[in-house]
């Protein structure tokens, strides 16, 4: 008896234990690249209004701390491919919380990631860091069924990241095992690992998404209302898994632009790229590409 | 259960607790990931091009004036799918608007959104309607029961008055001694305003008996005590007194009748608008109209008074669509004495009107209305509007509608002794229409449309009137308007009109089956202008009342062409026109004929 007691409180605490993981700490949808066009994206109930939160402008606190989005200035549209974080581009090895938290990243020394860590990289608007290797970061979280979204340490993902991402359990329990509250507590970290050397993959066929037809807005008059056509505009955060033989396996949804038709533009083109691999010490790997999206309306 | 069974159990369950729990990320984890350079998508921005589920066409007042034109009837001239059915001309004749071969008494005119075909008899005659202080005239066709109610068989003129905020002062004068003169100031100040007009129309006729003399006066006075919310209070007044000199084939032409008529609007509205368009209306409305007619052995003194309330609500909703829900009620009152008797007539209407408009696609706009009208004389009748247009592209669209509209019957069908029916039903219709519209740039549209209306209970004249007529009329129209460059400006039109009066197998009467217009406008720097406007009405059946009974003859078609020169002179702006430049010799309708060549010259002070 005692053993099914004990066996009946495993399976609860292990159901309950899941779920919490599974329910309250979603991952982004995954979508194939034969399914991309077909997929719908999550809505913000869906995502607990993490994505709605996400897609709202930042908060003159949020923006106070972190300055402000820059966009590149290249045209990638036309321009080419987009093109992955060069490899001076130090990666960030440091829990968002901290970041958001830090005064000024730039002095702070890069610390190795312990392992189940969410990952942080910086982004080309970010000033180099100390560290000279490219070093990315992967990790999932070590409660989750599914793949943790990644962190990304660029301003704008502060912006828009870090509020949704950190209400998460699984970022709070990491908080109290890591970087318990308060500046200058006491952190037991792992000591650091001999980096391996990893390239970047490259975007070598990367056709822009094509942009949605307009949309109509209605214009209230006496007598017949009339319609506006509008072009939808919006910015979206896409998350492709880079296989080692260069196809996407998978595009994530991680920030909505808001607008389904965009979201689907987006993961429609980007899960047709196609890439020269990371490579891990010259060894073609899997890796994640992460990047944002513009859609932005123009005066003809 | 053995214990065999029940380790088993605990084995499976702590299998599936280990599935559920340990992490799936040990490959996970050397998972590298990268940030790539953000991917900008640019589109163009689509020309704000609207368009609506109805065939509108919007004139500007002040472009109207600036083209020598006086009156609302000689503005709706040159429009597709409308013919303005002319007796006698200049303020005092009679111009009566005709909407896709409906009757003038088919079309609903509003003057500031108060409708004037309340005691109307024979429809709204549109030389009373002077263009001072007119902002625009909007002109729909179709069917608009839905939203405005009785009357709105064929469309719905609406005339808009707007206040100036200087002083405007404008004379003229032609062929005839036509003559125009017209002043009016306003001020705005610290959301206040106000304005006053007065003009003046007058003519010596082109017939004997044919002079005329309207007056017509304009109050606005407003206030606009916080941002959005508006008070405003107008007057408009009109009164002219003018010869009949009759039909040149009747009996006693020229005939020494004479006629008066007179008109007073008052409005007081409310209106407070949302920064996203929606709003609240409400308004209180009252006037008074007479008609007053004088021959050897006979006079007839009509008088008529209406007032009503409206108030209008339109919600943006979620989901993008536009909600407007609102309520009316008006009270009309007609009396009629004549020589050989008269008679009185009352009536209330109570209404409640909704349309919804929603984008129900990206590219599709799809608007629902209905509304109800509780009349005390012939009970409800119960009006639904769809319409939607459907963006293509974002320059080519599809518009078009379907509705049921009704024409109540008047007070003079109703109560006239001897020849009346006081269980007449109101003329109703189902009418649709299908459009295809190009704008290849902002300010230019390329229209074709098409329209069918099938009416029924046509009230049928005679002693007594009976609901037994029965029509349908189908046509279409080539259109276009606009801006195709700089300087230039065009109003282009082709209409096609087939009626037919089913109860006769016979044409509708003063329908002509092809009429055209061309309006080009060419800006010559500055202010100066030249402008050619040219017209042309095809055959039409009408009566010939030289005989008795009254026969049947087609009219033949013509061609008027017009011309203007606006020179910009310091601070006045010169028009020289001629009208009828061909001296072409035509009758509008059977008996009258229209003047010839006619010259003028008009001053309008510019600032």
């Amino acid at each position: 008896m005692r053993r099914e007691a004990l066996a009946v409180g495993l399976v609860v605490a292990g159901v309950a234990l899941a779920l919490t993981n599974t329910w309250r700490a979603p991952a982004p949808r995954q979508y194939p690249p034969e399914e991309a066009r077909h997929v719908r994206p999550p809505t913000a109930e869906e995502e607990g209004g993490a994505l709605q939160r996400a897609t709202q402008p930042p908060t003159r606190l949020a923006a106070a701390k972190a300055p402000p989005y820059r966009r590149p200035r290249k045209h990638p549209a036309s321009a080419g491919p987009a093109k992955p974080l060069p490899p001076q581009q130090g990666v960030q090895h440091r829990h968002r919380s901290s970041e958001a938290r830090a005064p000024d990243p730039r002095h702070e020394p890069p610390r190795p990631q312990p392992s189940g860590g969410v990952a942080g990289v910086a982004t080309p608007e970010r000033p180099p860091e100390a560290s000279p290797s490219p070093r990315a970061l992967g990790g999932r979280s070590a409660r989750s069924a599914l793949p943790e979204v990644p962190g990304v340490a660029s301003p704008a993902a502060d912006d828009r990241e870090v509020p949704a991402r950190s209400e998460s359990p699984v970022a709070s329990l990491q908080e109290l095992s890591q970087e318990p509250a308060g500046a200058g507590a006491a952190v037991v970290e792992p000591p650091p690992k001999p980096a391996p050397q990893v390239t970047p993959p490259k975007p070598v066929y990367a056709p822009a998404p094509e942009y949605p037809g307009f949309r109509l807005a209605v214009e209230p008059a006496a007598g017949a209302a009339s319609g506006l056509p509008v072009r939808p505009v919006g910015r979206l955060r896409l998350r492709l898994l880079v296989r080692a033989d260069g196809t996407v396996g998978a595009v994530e949804l991680l920030v909505s632009s808001g607008d389904a038709e965009l979201d689907r533009a987006a993961v429609a083109a980007l899960s047709g790229w196609h890439f020269e691999p990371a490579r891990r010490d010259g060894r073609p790997v899997d890796s994640y590409y992460v990047v944002w999206v513009t859609f932005r309306a123009v005066q003809p | 259960m053995s214990p065999s069974v029940r380790a088993r159990v605990l084995r499976a369950f702590l299998a599936f607790w280990v599935v559920l729990t340990i992490p799936l990320a040990a490959r996970a984890q050397e998972i590298p990931t990268f940030e790539g350079e953000e991917v900008v998508v640019s589109g163009r921005r689509p020309e704000p091009v609207r368009s609506s589920p109805a065939y509108v066409t919007v004139l500007s007042g002040e472009q109207l004036r600036r083209l020598g034109l006086r009156t609302v009837g000689e503005a709706l001239r040159y429009l597709a799918e409308v013919y303005v059915r002319e007796s006698y001309s200049g303020p005092g004749g009679l111009l009566q608007p005709s909407v896709r071969g409906s009757s003038p008494q088919q079309v609903l005119v509003l003057l500031d959104g108060v409708p004037l075909n309340a005691t109307a008899q024979l429809g709204v005659n549109l030389a009373t309607l002077s263009l001072a202080e007119v902002d625009r005239v909007e002109v729909l066709r179709g069917p608009y029961s839905a939203l405005w109610g009785s009357g709105a068989l064929g469309g719905v003129v609406h005339v808009v008055t707007r206040p100036t905020n200087r002083l405007r002062l404008r004379a003229g004068y032609g062929g005839a001694a036509d003559s125009v003169a017209a002043l009016s100031v306003g001020a705005q100040a610290r959301g206040t305003w106000y304005a006053v007009g007065v003009e003046h129309l007058g003519s010596g006729g082109y017939q004997p008996n044919g002079d005329a003399s309207r007056w017509t006066g304009t109050l606005h006075l407003g206030v606009e005590p916080q941002r959005g919310s508006r008070w405003t209070f107008q007057v408009h007044h009109t009164e002219a007194g003018y010869g009949v000199p009759g039909a040149t084939n009747s009996f006693c032409y020229p005939c020494p009748d004479r006629q008066s008529d007179r008109r007073t609007v008052l409005q007081l509205a409310w209106d407070r608008t949302a920064a996203d368009g929606g709003g609240q209306r409400l308004r209180l409305w009252w006037y008074g109209d007479s008609l007053d007619y004088r021959a050897s052995g006979y006079s007839s003194s009509a008088s008529g008074q209406a007032y009503g309330a409206e108030w209008q609500h339109v919600r943006r909703l979620p989901g993008a669509g536009v909600l407007t829900v609102g309520g009316e009620w008006q009270q009309a009152a007609y009396g009629f004495r004549s020589t050989f008797g008269g008679f009185d007539g009352n009536a209330q209407v109570g209404t409640a009107f909704a349309q919804y408009d929603v984008p129900v696609s990206g590219r599709t706009l799809l608007g629902v209305g209905v509304r109800l009208d509780l009349h005390s004389a012939y009970g409800g009748q119960l009006n639904p509007r769809v319409g939607f247009v459907h963006f293509v592209t974002d320059t080519l669209r599809v518009r078009g509608a379907v509705g049921r509209t009704f024409r109540g019957p008047t007070f003079a069908e109703l109560y006239f002794p001897g020849c009346s029916n006081p269980n007449l039903l109101p003329e109703s219709a189902w009418s649709a229409d299908l459009g295809l519209e190009y704008a290849p740039q902002p300010a230019l549209v390329a229209r074709v449309n098409a329209f069918y209306t099938d009416a029924h209970n046509l009230i049928v004249g005679g002693c007594n009137p009976q609901n037994v007529g029965s029509a349908r009329v189908s046509g279409a129209s080539l259109e276009l308007s606009g801006t195709p460059a700089d300087g230039w400006h065009v109003l282009a039109n082709l209409t096609w009109t087939d009626g037919v009066d089913r109860t006769t197998g016979l044409a509708l009467l003063r329908l002509p089956r092809w009429s055209a217009n061309v309006v080009l406008r060419r800006e010559l720097g500055g202010e100066s202008a030249l402008a050619v406007l040219a017209r042309y009405v095809g055959e039409r059946e009408d009566l010939d009342f030289s005989s008795f009974p009254a026969t049947r003859v087609t009219l033949p078609g013509y061609v008027t062409v017009g011309l203007r020169y606006e020179l910009a002179a310091s601070d006045v702006l010169i028009s020289v026109g001629v009208d009828n430049l061909l001296d072409a010799r035509y009758e509008t309708l059977r008996g009258y004929p229209a003047p010839g060549r006619t010259l003028f010259v008009q001053v309008t002070n510019r600032r």
